[in-house]
């Protein structure tokens, strides 16, 4: 479904290194990586080390704030890679898709590219969908150990290190703790769990409540992270000239 | 009307459009770029035989939406939204003015949705009143992330837009419709965040408001909003429309819905011309959750919730005594057509 990348890159830049790299760089209001999400289209660079990336996002109006960050982590994930000079992240047929590369490639702070948009940090926004992304990640979790026939009980008495004895999907595991450790969280074996945003265990009475509430937020991010790709897929096929453009 | 075992079920369309986006009437690039990533829903959810090409879905005109909607739609009463859009288009996208061209050959088939835009203060106050006094205005239809000037959207809880709702109290209004989807544009902070709509329903409990397309991206801080608000409705446009190709969502949303609003809060909107009522509807009659979401929440569409988020619920907030109006619509020159085929 998605087009494969067209990569040129110089001999001293490992394509699997960028891959790995931009694999890092996550869609925030949907938890997923703009590469399987398929934005990115084309990555060039030149023998001296400058990158350019080329996305395309699901829409021309896809909202300026999580394209600026969308496009500011590219730029930072790819400029710690040895020999890269600098780089440049194109949105191509997108409402504000100067602004986003001039700001990212010059290091520029959002309020910096967009001083009409307001006090607003990117941050904020960044940390609100990092919480949805936990919440989101953890409902999962939840839905495996229930499918393993653990009850909310069984569940809310589980401590990390008894993972290791359950069948649950590592990966699914992984990307909880993985988001879990990145919000500054105590990951160590003897933690609980299933904690909730503030780090606490959630009591086995009202493990069920909670967990009701995490497949909701799960569901909007997902359910969104399906239209946006149906909406890529139709933008590709409805504009093969601006495809070429 | 959808007649399955003997029984007419009355239709609602609780969100349609009746559109130009033309070349002619484009004020900018914007009003191509918009048409444009409108045809790409329209494309990305609809069956392959429902897409049509891009030329009429710029300007599909009035006789395709009589025939979508009515004859081959099953839909008896539509709520016509208002979008005015002058920033992209000349004569606005499908503005109030001219979507009553159309209710007034068809009055008993359409709901006329207004709109106020609190930014224009004082003076909007007194076009307000006009356009309450000169059109048949039934409903609200309120897009909180337009443009005007330097602006990129408000918020339904501005102060000025709480002069707006007093003043639309004041002159009758009910029925509310909130645009909170899929976002087309937050510059910085979120225009399609649904907090606003917390405030509002707070504050003006006369007041039904129904949050289209139920808050997607965010239909989880809306379905925060909507438990602890009695007054705040699931328009369900959007999410109707991945019945065909996402069946799995669509029953997940509509379990949601279900089980945190109940089923007397939630209302059908096809977004027409971005997605026929038809094939929505003849998908929806015969929809069951699969197995998984049954036994997870507990629940089905029965009978008796398809009946209502079909129409009874839109019905009831409209003030719709459904049987006479069934007897009315019968008689128009719809009626007679949908008689005589």
């Amino acid at each position: 479904m998605t087009p494969p990348i067209d990569f040129t890159l110089p001999d001293f830049l490992d394509a699997n290194a960028v891959v790995a790299r931009l694999d890092r760089v996550l869609d925030p209001e949907l938890d997923e990586s703009v590469l399987s999400l398929g934005f990115v289209e084309s990555v060039f660079g030149d023998d001296e080390g400058r990158i350019t990336v080329s996305m395309k996002l699901p829409t021309f109006w896809c909202a300026a704030n999580f394209s600026y960050l969308m496009a500011s982590d590219t730029c930072r994930e790819l400029s710690s890679l040895e020999g890269v000079q600098s780089v440049t992240v194109k949105l191509g047929d997108h409402f504000v898709s100067s602004e986003v590369e001039e700001g990212t490639g010059h290091g520029k702070s959002f309020a910096q590219a967009f001083p009409e948009g307001g006090p607003d940090t990117l941050e904020d926004t960044r940390q609100i969908f990092l919480r949805k992304g936990y919440l989101t990640r953890q409902e999962r979790l939840l839905q495996a150990l229930k499918r393993a026939g653990l009850s909310f009980p069984q569940i809310s008495g589980l401590r990390i290190d008894d993972t290791g004895s359950l069948q649950v999907d590592a990966r699914t595991l992984d990307r909880y703790l993985e988001r879990r450790a990145e919000l500054g969280m105590d990951c160590s074996g003897s933690a609980n769990l299933i904690v909730d945003l503030r780090g606490l265990p959630v009591p086995a009475d009202d493990l069920e409540t909670y967990f009701v509430r995490a497949r909701t937020t799960r569901l909007a991010m997902e359910a969104s992270g399906s239209l946006c790709s149906a909406m890529l897929q139709s933008r590709n096929n409805n504009w093969t000239s601006a495809k070429q453009a | 009307m959808y007649s399955v075992n003997g029984e007419n079920i009355f239709v609602m369309d609780g969100h349609m459009h009746f559109w130009d986006a033309g070349p002619d009437n484009h004020r900018n690039d914007y009003g191509n770029a918009w048409i444009k990533c409108f045809y790409d829903y329209h494309s990305a959810l609809s069956p392959a035989e429902y897409v049509w090409d891009f030329d009429k879905y710029c300007n599909y005109g009035e006789e395709a939406l009589v025939n979508d909607m009515f004859i081959d739609g099953y839909v008896d009463v539509a709520v016509l939204n208002s979008t005015y859009l002058y920033e992209f288009f000349k004569t606005g996208f499908n503005t109030h003015q001219k979507n009553n061209v159309v209710k007034q050959k068809h009055p008993d088939r359409f709901i006329l949705c207004g709109s106020y835009d609190p930014r224009e203060e004082e003076a909007g106050l007194d076009r307000f009143r006009e356009m309450m006094a000169e059109y048949p205005i039934g409903g609200l239809k309120l897009y909180t992330a337009e443009w005007r000037g330097d602006s990129r959207g408000w918020k339904l809880n501005d102060p000025w837009s709480y002069r707006y709702l007093e003043l639309a109290q004041e002159l009758g209004i009910k029925n509310v419709h909130v645009h909170k989807g899929p976002t087309i544009y937050p510059l910085s902070r979120d225009a399609f965040d649904v907090n606003d709509v917390d405030y509002a329903a707070t504050d003006f409990p006369g007041l039904n408001f129904i949050v289209e397309h139920v808050g997607l991206p965010r239909l989880d801080d809306f379905c925060w909003i909507a438990t602890q608000e009695p007054n705040v409705y699931a328009g369900t446009s959007v999410a109707m429309a991945f019945i065909n190709s996402r069946p799995k969502y669509f029953a997940e949303i509509m379990a949601n819905l279900l089980f945190w609003l109940g089923e007397d809060r939630i209302l059908f909107g096809s977004d027409y011309a971005i997605w026929s009522p038809k094939w929505i509807i003849d998908r929806f009659m015969s929809f069951q959750f699969p197995d998984d979401v049954r036994e997870e929440f507990g629940m089905d569409l029965t009978p008796d919730i398809r009946r209502k988020i079909m129409g009874g619920n839109a019905a009831r907030l409209y003030g719709i005594d459904v049987e006479a109006r069934k007897a009315k619509l019968a008689d128009d020159a719809i009626g007679a057509r949908l008689a005589a085929d």
